[in-house]
């Protein structure tokens, strides 16, 4: 019996771009919380694109491939926690 | 199964001739659409084996490392984004856990509780309610809060305060003061008012005389005792014509004449201050230290830990303030030298001692 390889399991390029901007995202959100210094207005922006591909890219594919959708929900998360957190230090007095 | 490629065979055999009519034709073509999609389906899902198609063991070999490679790396990948997602998560939810509950969340009450307590439990000291220096680090709130204490018509920045909230425990509280005089003149033992009842009472002769050998052209802060106890706007009345500033009311809660509790331990005195804040201050009323007592009270392990008290004894002396109401028995005022040597002669005046003095900063 021979092996067989899927065309389909193979990564969407959207997918991956996805991935790897929420990936950076994430990276950036752990620099920001240690060095107490705010990147965030610089990475909204790409976490917003890094969604949308995200989001494409699953619907693409029948078969949804899983950093696609861990990209997808990457950048999701990252943008809502961002906006939590920005929302809390506006409530708490003299935060910066 | 065979009639029917059989009947399908025919058909095509037909259909190639033309000889079928209009509707046939149309079914025909639609069922020959239907197998182009099954054949497109069918070649994008399975490759052929790579028997089949003709690999060599190098190359197969080749391909199978490539997926596991794949596979490490995939794994490596999601492994990386759970560790890189424990920081964030937890300061998110620090966040959550000190920001919820909008204006009256638990960052902004443990900061009203520290700020009220140094107000009410320091004599004359104030904190920057605008100046606070705060930190959200995972599962902690550490503050910052600069002192500041008024000597003539100047707000003098005489230390701080570092706290360190691990959850909602207060871990530890740093004071620091910038010299030695600011922190032994905040020492909870070193009473400086008196309660008029106090046995005996402490003599105030050497204050008076280092006062009058004060040059002229300096301002100082001065503790004053009374006679007896006062309603707080009746003080200006008993100080009479003297240039001065009455900056913070002590103010009896029972303990006051024994100056100390049960146990022997001193007792920490509380008051508050004329003017609330710094930048723009308030005149602040009875009903606001009333109000304030209370939110002490609730919070009494934070304001005992910011206090250096071991007991303050916020839920008595509370009780003793409802049931007596609010009376003073000494304040801390600023002025000219000579004009609080005024006082000398003042009969409402029992005792006093001398806090800090500087050169001339009067209106």
């Amino acid at each position: 019996m021979g092996i067989r390889t899927k065309r389909n399991h193979e990564e969407p390029l959207i997918g991956l771009i996805s991935f790897g901007i929420g990936f950076l995202g994430l990276i950036l959100a752990n620099v920001t919380i240690l060095t107490q210094k705010m990147y965030l207005e610089l990475l909204l922006p790409f976490l917003f694109i890094g969604g949308g591909l995200g989001f494409i890219s699953l619907f693409l594919k029948r078969r949804k491939s899983t950093l696609s959708l861990l990209g997808f929900l990457l950048n999701v998360v990252i943008l809502i926690s961002s906006a939590l957190v920005v929302h809390y230090i506006g409530v708490i007095h003299n935060l910066p | 199964m065979m009639t029917l490629d059989n009947e399908f065979r025919k058909k095509l055999e037909l259909y190639k001739e033309g000889k079928l009519s209009q509707a046939e034709e149309e079914e025909l073509e639609q069922d020959l659409e239907k197998f182009e999609v099954y054949q497109d389906f069918l070649d994008e899902e399975f490759e052929p084996d790579m028997e089949e198609q003709g690999l060599s063991e190098e190359k197969k070999l080749k391909l199978i490392n490539l997926g596991r490679r794949k596979a490490v790396i995939k794994a490596a990948l999601l492994g990386s984004v759970l560790l890189l997602s424990i920081l964030p998560a937890g300061t998110l939810l620090t966040y959550i856990f000190y920001g919820y509950g909008e204006e009256q969340n638990m960052a902004n009450r443990f900061l009203d509780v520290a700020s009220d307590t140094v107000m009410v439990t320091e004599p004359n000291v104030q904190v920057d309610r605008n100046k606070f220096h705060e930190q959200v680090g995972l599962f902690t709130l550490s503050a910052n809060l600069d002192m500041w204490k008024q000597v003539g018509t100047e707000q003098t920045r005489i230390g701080d305060k570092g706290l360190n909230l691990w959850f909602s425990n207060l871990e530890n509280v740093d004071h620091n003061y910038l010299s030695d005089s600011f922190s032994s003149s905040q020492k909870v033992k070193d009473l400086k008012i008196h309660h008029p009842n106090v046995s005996p009472f402490p003599s105030s002769e050497k204050e008076w005389q280092r006062l009058s050998q004060l040059p002229e052209g300096t301002v100082a802060e001065a503790y004053v005792s009374f006679d007896k106890l006062y309603d707080p706007n009746d003080v200006e009345n008993l100080l009479g014509n003297i240039d001065h500033k009455t900056l913070w009311y002590a103010i009896d809660t029972g303990y006051e004449k024994e100056q100390k509790d049960k146990n022997g331990v001193v007792v920490t005195p509380i008051g508050y201050p004329v003017q609330n804040g710094i930048e723009n201050p308030k005149k602040m009323t009875t009903e606001e230290f009333h109000q304030i007592l209370k939110e002490l009270t609730e919070n009494e392990e934070w304001s005992e830990k910011i206090a250096k008290s071991r007991d303050l004894h916020l839920k008595e002396r509370l009780a003793y303030v409802n049931k007596n109401g609010i009376k003073t028995y000494g304040i801390v005022m600023t002025g000219p030298t000579k004009e609080i040597l005024k006082l000398k002669d003042n009969k409402h005046v029992k005792g006093l001692e001398l806090g800090e003095v500087e050169l001339w900063q009067w209106e």
